[in-house]
């Protein structure tokens, strides 16, 4: 049985975990763009330190 | 171990970088055999590989270096002339050293080519020439980086090295002036010679010192932080407004200037000049001119002009393929020249200059030119376009179809250009950038080719809006012109057809989008609105105008790709991040124009030129109106011969002869009726006359349609089957039969004489 390392966060009272390697960093909410016509799970894009990010809203998906 | 692989590496970019640079210098100097600065250059070049080929013990580059900087040096002493032998030999030498090189860097060794010949000819012309007199008063050689000032007044001739020696020694007992004033003060020398010799130094400096190589991957990471840096900026900003203590807002304040300046500079860095591709051209055009046994003079204007260093490795390869072209195809061979009154040798003009926000770049020749003629045959014979598709295409028209896949005109195939690939790689690779190329030609007199491009993919100006409280950047590529409408013109000032709103802008029609439906974010009940502005914008050859809320201004922005979800949405462009931190996304103005039903399919309307006011005939994909006319009768009148749609009372048509005139502003406009004559339907005098105002070959004509039913994108596939004269074909538009009117012929069948009567020249109709 092979340990793996997981950054836990629960969405709507369920638990979720993604493996801790894919995680580059946990921001707090931050005011989003919102993106017109786009798919309804997508919440918006954020400014991430000069990078365009887009932010997706897993309540939704 | 791995120092000395280290070593190897640096030393391999940085005799790469040289032998470009020799490959023009040697080319320069056939032009300007007795500069003593170029000859110097070369010499230094050589003599740095020598140098550093000996330290790492690389034998044969060592002796082919060797041998051709002691050919260099009687060069440069003046002891030998320059030859085109001797130019021919150092090229080898240059290639010869090229390909050591390339073994190295594959292999880490040598190989072991024979360079023995190439070696016994530098020596022979070392001293084959070394009995000629020398031509020149010998010279101290030129120091290779930096000279002291002194140095290169005595170099040039004005001071002796004595007087040098005898300002030196003032120094040296506590004279503190700088030596050009002691040696103008001793006599020995003149003010001006003192800063002639201080540009040279400073010329000298720039070339050896002034640059260093970095490593775009850090330029990159560089861009990044300055991002971060500016949000904190702007963090740092506003906490300082608000906290109330002055030296904080005072250093926060420069801070922000600052910064802003540093951006700019980073933004810069990543700008390189053109000449930094042109430098490999005037190599190409004389091999490729000795292989077509032409000779060829190139001149370029314009070397200094920037462009974003993505893109210029981007036109490298179209660019070169142009000027290989050129020579190639373009220029013709020395007698054909003197046959047609030109001179011998070709010139190949290189431009490059900034204008709207784009680069733009000529490859011009004085050759033969293109003739349309020949491309015509050659295009039908290939099957890339029909008869009929050539019949309506004006001469500019059939000459760009040599952009066309599968094109070539090469009579016979040569290894320098002309397999059937080329032109049509080169359209696409630089629309890729979003480029375009255009090409001109007179025959006999030379061909021309316009490219432009943006100035870098990752900085453009954009306009920002305003639309349902979010905005948004519209690259000002595509910015016609800023409408803005108040008080009752908001209302009146935008009409409808058939659901369509239009603006009528200078006499023209122009169909119009609101941002916020398009976006879907508009108020489900809109209030009305006291000032409208819209944004005239132009995606390919079609304008329209795009209503929002607000016009913010316009600022260079730095586009951010966008991810792959958003990209499927086919209506942002990309998105940026604002002064104050927030992002807005780029409006793609070709896909707003598509979702409008606008613009029409990519490749057809890049095809037909913009720019042929003369040119009547309405296109594939070209906006129509469609009006119903008569019973059951539904007819297209192409959108851009439109100019305006009035309404007239029946009463106000007056009547000469048979013909229907009404006074329209100052002038007379002649009606034509579409639906057939007026008695058909018997019209009250207070009825209203529909007449949709064309231009056609310059003259005014008011055709009377029943109603104007909408505006569509038109596609003619079914133009088999015209229904009579006056009619281009038929389509189905609306679920109805939709004949497409040919304005002109359509009022020749009412009036076989309405041209005629105007001093026209008369055209050949289709």
């Amino acid at each position: 049985m092979s340990a793996a390392q997981l950054s836990t966060f629960s969405v709507n009272g369920h638990l979720f975990g993604v493996e801790v390697a894919v995680v580059q960093e946990v921001i707090r909410y931050q005011p989003m763009t919102r993106v017109p016509l786009a798919p309804a799970a997508l919440a918006g894009l954020i400014n991430l330190r000069g990078q365009v990010i887009t932010a997706v809203d897993l309540r939704r998906r | 171990m791995e120092d000395l692989e280290e070593i190897i590496a640096e030393f391999l970019v940085e005799s790469h970088e040289n032998l470009d640079q020799l490959d023009s210098d040697l080319v320069a100097l056939e032009q300007d055999p007795t500069s003593r600065q170029l000859l110097g250059a070369i010499f230094r070049t050589i003599h740095t590989i020598k140098g550093t080929t000996g330290f790492l013990e690389f034998g044969r580059l060592e002796a082919v270096t060797h041998a051709g900087e002691s050919l260099l040096s009687k060069l440069r002493d003046g002891e030998l002339r320059l030859t085109a032998e001797i130019t021919g030999a150092l090229l080898t030498m240059v290639d010869a050293i090229r390909s050591l090189l390339a073994a190295i860097e594959a292999t880490g060794h040598e190989g072991e080519p024979d360079h023995s010949e190439l070696i016994a000819t530098l020596i022979r012309l070392q001293h084959g020439g070394a009995a000629a007199p020398a031509e020149q008063r010998q010279r101290p050689p030129a120091p290779p980086s930096s000279p002291p000032v002194g140095e290169v007044i005595v170099e040039h001739g004005g001071a002796t090295g004595d007087d040098l020696r005898l300002a030196m020694t003032a120094q040296d007992v506590g004279d503190a002036r700088p030596i050009g004033e002691i040696l103008v003060s001793q006599g020995s020398t003149t003010p001006g010679e003192v800063s002639l010799a201080l540009e040279v130094q400073a010329e000298r400096r720039s070339v050896a010192d002034g640059s260093i190589r970095v490593d775009v991957d850090r330029l990159d990471s560089l861009m990044r932080l300055m991002g971060e840096l500016v949000l904190t900026r702007n963090q740092s900003v506003a906490h300082a407004a608000t906290a109330g203590d002055a030296t904080l807002v005072r250093a926060s304040a420069r801070l922000n200037l600052i910064t802003t300046e540093l951006q700019e500079v980073v933004l810069r860095m990543r700008m390189q000049p053109i000449d930094n591709l042109w430098n490999k051209l005037p190599r190409v055009i004389r091999d490729l001119g000795a292989a077509c046994g032409k000779s060829v003079r190139l001149e370029m204007e314009g070397r200094e002009t920037e462009l974003d260093k993505t893109i210029l490795e981007a036109v490298k390869d179209p660019l070169t393929h142009l000027v290989r072209n050129a020579v190639d195809h373009g220029i013709e061979p020395p007698q054909a020249r003197l046959d047609a009154g030109k001179a011998a040798q070709g010139l190949l003009v290189l431009r490059a200059f900034h204008e709207d926000g784009q680069v733009n770049l000529e490859v011009r020749d004085d050759g033969a030119g293109i003739d349309p003629a020949v491309i015509a045959a050659k295009a039908l014979q290939g099957g890339l376009v029909s008869a009929e598709e050539l019949a309506r295409m004006n001469q500019r028209e059939i000459i760009n179809l040599i952009f066309l896949p599968g094109f070539s005109t090469a009579a016979t195939v040569t290894n320098v250009s002309g397999r059937g690939v080329g032109m049509d790689v080169v359209k696409s690779n630089l629309e890729k950038i979003g480029g375009a190329i255009d090409v001109s030609s007179v025959i006999g007199a030379g061909t021309s080719f316009h490219v432009k491009i943006p100035l870098t993919l990752a900085i453009i100006p954009a306009l920002t809006v305003l639309c349902a409280g979010d905005r948004y950047a519209i690259p000002t590529v595509n910015l016609a012109q800023l409408v803005r409408l108040e008080g009752r013109q908001a209302q009146a000032g935008i009409e409808r057809i058939s659901g369509t709103p239009v603006y009528r802008l200078r006499g023209n029609l122009l169909p119009l989008i609101y941002l916020d439906r398009e976006l879907g974010v508009a108020e489900p009940d809109p209030v009305e609105r006291d000032t409208v502005q819209i944004v005239v914008l132009q995606a390919e050859d079609r304008r329209f105008g795009l209503v929002v809320d607000g016009v913010l201004d316009t600022q260079e922005i730095v586009v951010k790709p966008l991810g792959s979800q958003l990209q499927q949405v086919h209506m942002y462009a990309g998105a940026t991040i604002l002064g104050d931190g927030s992002v807005a996304l780029i409006l793609d103005v070709l896909a707003l124009a598509q979702r409008a039903h606008l613009a029409g399919s990519g490749r057809e309307q890049a095809r037909a030129a913009p720019d042929h006011p003369d040119d009547d005939r309405p296109r594939a994909g070209a906006a129509l109106l469609v009006a119903s006319a008569g019973r059951d009768r539904q007819v297209a009148i192409p959108l851009e011969q439109v100019t305006r749609l009035e309404e007239f009372p029946a009463a106000s048509v007056e009547y000469v002869g048979s013909r229907e005139l009404v006074q329209y502003g100052e002038e007379i406009l002649p009606l034509v009726r579409l639906a057939g004559d007026p008695g058909t339907a018997a019209e009250a005098d207070d009825a209203a006359l529909i007449v949709v105002v064309c231009a056609t070959r310059g003259r005014t004509v008011g055709l009377v349609v029943d109603a104007i039913v909408d505006i569509v994108q038109g596609g003619l596939p079914g133009r088999g089957d015209p229904g009579g004269a006056g009619l281009l074909g038929a389509a189905v538009l609306r679920r109805r039969i939709t004949e497409l009117l040919d304005v002109e012929q359509a009022v020749r069948e009412a009036d076989p004489q309405f041209y005629e009567a105007q001093a026209v020249p008369a055209r050949g109709g289709p």
